[in-house]
């Protein structure tokens, strides 16, 4: 049986009145990663800082490694964890000085620290840079050097707060790869803090949704992906597609369109929800077992590598199609076919 | 007319043949001024750090309060120091009235809160991010006070050198605890009030110069510190 490194006991954190971060039960087992993914202001950050326990919970317990974070533990508990946060923090020395920083705080030799940081920049082939001023990084080197900094002091539990979002992709690439080998290689837990929903996809076992300060979701990647609880879960994970529909016969129905059968729902108002790039889009036929139906195209733009037509069909569908595949443009006014796996459609109770 | 140009010319002599009286008042105010500057940095900046570091109720208040202080009158300074350290107040058995360490106190009083309130402004300029960096490194108070002092000493220095701006360019406060006694207090504030009042042109002028360039070279040190303070930021 895996422990529970980290078990969080109705935690809260209020600034004045203002509840930030509503009560929290959650835990994460040892090697875990978790994604908490949301918009910005939910109380990721927040969250975060308690877990760090470099910010008091308002309310509730936290427990790491089975010990209570109180006043007195955190500084012997901090010892096991590390932080990284979005916006890169250098001081203003080498990088070798700044890799060594939490080793300094921590009175560990200088002939351990030598080792240490040395080993931490060959892992990350950046021996080169250990003498050079951190001035002199870009936006990608400084944010390694700050990871750097934390996995010297080789923490249990890593708290990625946003940690890629100021990078570019291929440093954010670069990033993510050095996340999954730490939690690879060492086995550290770790929770991270995105709004990229597709990082939470790529890096994490197990993904929260958190809005307005508490979990609305929890669970695998795919479920928070395709079967989002409510709206502006759904929103947030780039559905585009949420029709507020019905239940008749059995079938979710929504602006005159059958979307599909609705078998564990009594009769009723429902959400329906339909990802853009699960509609395929033709101009003929469709393909068999699929739903289908005819509608008039409003408008097509380009999106990237994509195409975003909307269709007119009695309801008003967002469709992104890969725009090479076929090559096929669409004009306003010009009646279409489109269709779906009847597994594509999500279905949740209206709010 | 002819009375300031002669005066300015006599006075140009008196720096030029460097004067032993007006050497020696410079070389006191530049002491006083230093050696006040110097205790009040190292009072003021761990206790700007403290306050800045740490959350505690009405801080907000504190630090207007201490931004008011900026503005203290010197005389203010003058008066309660000079209670202090008078024969009948409670640091007059140590003899400190009229003597420059009467004078050094003082002006410790009068810049203290400028510099208290700069740190406090310096350390506020940098990212959130690295104090909770630097917790997050598991730094005791201390040495997250270090790093973060480390991290703004160019803010910090040009507080330093404008609160020394401040003290040696004061008057009112060192006239009143010093007393411009000739030899003992007598500083190029003070003698340039007194010359003045006596018609003695030549010197309060000449006096008058040699404070403006130690004021100009202030000015120069607080420029090249902000240049390199700016250099910082921009990077």
């Amino acid at each position: 049986m895996t422990e529970d490194i980290i078990s969080v006991r109705g935690t809260a954190k209020s600034y004045g009145k203002k509840e930030v971060v509503h009560p929290l039960n959650f835990s994460v087992k040892r090697g875990e990663i978790l994604a908490v993914i949301g918009p910005s202001g939910a109380g990721k950050s927040t969250l975060l800082r308690m877990l760090d326990t470099i910010e008091p919970a308002s309310k509730g317990e936290i427990f790491l490694f089975g010990e209570k974070v109180t006043k007195h533990s955190a500084h012997r508990l901090r010892n096991r964890l590390g932080m990284l946060f979005q916006k890169t923090v250098l001081f203003d020395r080498t990088v070798e000085e700044n890799i060594a920083l939490g080793l300094s705080y921590r009175f560990v030799s200088r002939e351990e620290t030598k080792k240490r940081v040395t080993e931490v920049l060959e892992n990350m082939g950046m021996s080169e840079y250990a003498h050079r001023s951190s001035r002199t990084l870009s936006g990608g080197e400084g944010q390694r050097v700050s990871f750097a900094r934390v996995l010297v002091t080789k923490p249990e539990i890593l708290f990625l707060d946003e940690p890629t979002a100021n990078l570019d992709p291929v440093a954010t690439r670069v990033l993510e790869e050095m996340i999954l080998h730490e939690n690879r290689v060492n086995k550290t837990t770790i929770i991270i803090n995105t709004h990229d929903q597709t990082q939470g996809q790529r890096l994490a076992d197990r993904v929260a949704v958190m809005m307005n300060g508490s979990f609305v979701q929890f669970g695998s990647s795919d479920e928070v992906f395709y079967h989002p609880v409510n709206e502006a879960a759904a929103k947030f994970v780039g559905v585009q597609n949420i029709f507020t529909g019905i239940v008749r016969n059995g079938s979710a129905v929504s602006g005159g369109v059958v979307f599909g059968p609705a078998p564990h729902f009594p009769d009723g108002i429902i959400q329906i929800m339909l990802r853009a790039e699960d509609i395929s889009l033709s101009k003929t036929g469709v393909p068999e077992g699929r739903i289908s139906v005819q509608g008039r195209v409003v408008s097509a733009e380009r999106s990237g590598a994509f195409l975003n037509v909307l269709v007119d069909a009695g309801c008003i569908f967002s469709v992104n199609c890969p725009f090479r595949q076929t090559g096929d443009t669409y004009v306003p006014g010009e009646i279409v076919q489109i269709a779906w796996r009847i597994d594509a459609v999500h279905l949740t109770r209206s709010a | 007319m002819g009375e300031i140009t002669d005066g300015f010319l006599e006075a140009i002599q008196l720096i030029i043949t460097m004067n032993p009286e007006i050497m020696e008042i410079a070389g006191r105010s530049l002491y006083v001024s230093m050696i006040a500057t110097l205790v009040a940095a190292l009072i003021a900046i761990p206790l700007g750090a403290l306050i800045y570091y740490y959350e505690f109720r009405g801080k907000r208040a504190v630090i207007n309060i201490i931004q008011t202080l900026y503005a203290l009158p010197t005389v203010i300074v003058g008066l309660l120091v000079y209670l202090l350290v008078s024969n009948s107040g409670p640091l007059g058995p140590l003899k400190l009235l009229y003597t420059t360490n009467a004078m050094i106190i003082a002006q410790v009083v009068l810049v203290s809160p400028l510099i208290v309130g700069l740190t406090i402004a310096a350390l506020s300029g940098l990212d959130k991010e690295m104090k909770y960096t630097i917790m997050a490194l598991n730094a005791r108070a201390y040495r997250a006070l270090m790093t973060l002092v480390r991290e703004a000493k160019y803010a910090i220095l040009s507080a330093v050198v404008l609160a020394f701006g401040r003290a040696i360019a004061e008057v009112g406060a060192v006239m009143m605890v010093g007393g411009n006694i000739r030899h003992f207090t007598r500083t190029l504030t003070t003698a340039i009030t007194l010359n003045t009042s006596m018609g003695e042109f030549a010197t309060s002028i000449a006096l008058g110069i040699i404070l403006l360039m130690i004021a100009l070279m202030v000015n120069l040190g607080v420029n090249i510190l902000q240049h390199y303070h700016g250099r910082m930021k921009d990077d």
